[in-house]
């Protein structure tokens, strides 16, 4: 029988509650947020199920020119809030618009996108190329940025009885531009690969940019190379090229059931040279260009 | 396990098993509008509201739900009177094999408790995770927008 040795629900109320629970040793509970993926891969050996829906970390706050968002929220909230929508040229509300369908935003949560990743998972690249901050708390309260936390499988360096609490987005200066697009084989179909793309401009010149590329393996990846061509430099379709071209050789590429790892390169390429004419060349490229 | 839940409006003490879904408990327990389609959260034919929000119950497991409210369709419409969402689908030739219908109505019915008037392409977003295999989505996306029209001129009315 699945779930055999599950013995009982928790709901606890407040996070120091949670975290109490899931520290017990002898309880072997483990934290269940939307619980969509528990759903398909259950873990056998569980005993106890830690639900998060009744902690108060279902809110979106405007700080600063920033976002914090509780890490129970659902995709669905992010879709309806108009601080997303406003934040970061909608380059979070537009990937939170894309993930899944409208039912499945309803119950997939932020924190649960980012701990439990897959490779289609949509969140993590756009988390990391904002620049985010994830608040981790436990006995211990930590704050790790984007580019630590997803340096493993978050799973795997979450202590027993830590739980992500809030994502915290920094403020977006308005000299920044953002854009993410995904490669998918149909609108609700989860995606081949993606691409974000954040970047400071001074006219043309490109002061500062982050190039993230996920969808390539499990967890999102930077392209410092192809960031590095585009650093400081006037943008110019040739740099553009060039930087694609680095982007779809430097990136690694896991094994994918569905498409070759030459056709994730050639994606990859795609995706990142559409993103960067559209928001460093200033160009209007249409999506079927891209491809 | 046992669990206390509220179906469409009544309270009911329930023993779940731990891998059993929603839609599995929905099933046992006699509300069979609720269909098994995909079983992954694709074809949205076990769509049920949660807390007021339209889910994949399939997706959901049933010893989760302690103290939530689910409605399904059975509580929208009867047969002598049915609901004027069930009723648009009929007239607007919305239904052909039916197996769809009732996520289809879950779907429309959260969209139009929280927005009265929806433009169409909010009616295809709230639609965009229900399958229809066989009658298209032209007369669905129609019945939605009569059941909207009747459902404003009925609470104008009142």
């Amino acid at each position: 029988m699945r779930l055999a040795k599950l013995q009982r629900v928790s709901y606890p109320e407040t996070v120091a509650e949670a975290i109490q629970i899931l520290s017990d040793k002898k309880r072997g509970a483990v934290a269940l947020s939307g619980g969509v993926s528990f759903v398909f891969s259950p873990l056998q050996s569980v005993e106890e199920l830690v639900s998060l829906s009744r902690l108060p970390l279902n809110y979106i706050k405007r700080k600063n020119g920033g976002l914090r968002i509780g890490a129970t929220t659902p995709i669905a909230d992010l879709v309806t809030s108009r601080a997303v929508k406003n934040y970061g040229d909608g380059i979070l509300w537009e990937t939170a618009h894309r993930i899944g369908s409208t039912l499945n935003r309803n119950l997939i949560t932020v924190g649960g996108n980012l701990v439990q990743p897959f490779i289609w998972s949509d969140l993590s690249t756009v988390v990391l190329a904002l620049r985010a901050g994830i608040k981790i708390q436990g006995k211990k309260s930590r704050d790790l940025s984007a580019e630590e936390f997803f340096t493993r499988l978050p799973r795997q360096f979450l202590k027993r009885g830590e739980l992500v609490t809030e994502i915290v987005f920094p403020p977006f200066p308005k000299n920044y531009r953002a854009a993410y697009e995904k490669f998918t084989l149909t609108e609700n179909d989860f995606a081949l690969l993606k691409v974000a793309v954040v970047l400071a401009r001074s006219g043309r010149v490109c002061r500062d940019v982050i190039i993230v590329v996920g969808g390539a393996t499990i967890l999102p990846q930077r392209v410092l190379s192809a960031e590095e061509i585009l650093r400081k430099k006037i943008g110019s379709q040739i740099l553009v090229n060039e930087a694609s071209e680095v982007a779809a050789e430097e990136i690694k590429v896991s094994r994918d059931i569905r498409c070759s790892e030459e056709y994730k390169r050639d994606l990859c390429r795609a995706l990142v040279r559409g993103i960067l004419e559209r928001i460093l060349l200033d160009q209007k490229v249409p999506e079927w260009k891209l491809f | 396990m046992e669990i206390i839940l509220t179906v469409n409006k009544q309270s009911r003490k329930v023993e779940v098993r731990p891998a059993e879904t929603l839609l599995d408990l929905l099933r046992r327990l006699g509300y069979k509008s609720v269909k098994y389609g995909c079983g992954e959260g694709a074809c949205g034919a076990c769509t049920v509201i949660m807390d007021g929000r339209p889910v994949n119950s399939c997706l959901i497991l049933a010893v989760t739900v302690d103290g939530r409210e689910v409605t399904t369709v059975e509580d929208l419409g009867t047969i002598q009177k049915p609901h004027l969402l069930q009723s648009a689908f009929v007239e607007s030739g919305a239904v052909q094999c039916g197996f769809c219908t009732p996520g289809m109505i879950m779907a429309a019915k959260a969209l139009l408790d929280r927005n009265p008037s929806p433009s169409e392409d909010e009616i295809k977003e709230a639609l965009d995770g229900n399958l229809c295999r066989c009658t298209g989505y032209v007369q669905i996306i129609e019945a939605v927008r009569l059941a909207a029209r009747r459902m404003k001129a009925e609470k104008k009315k009142n």
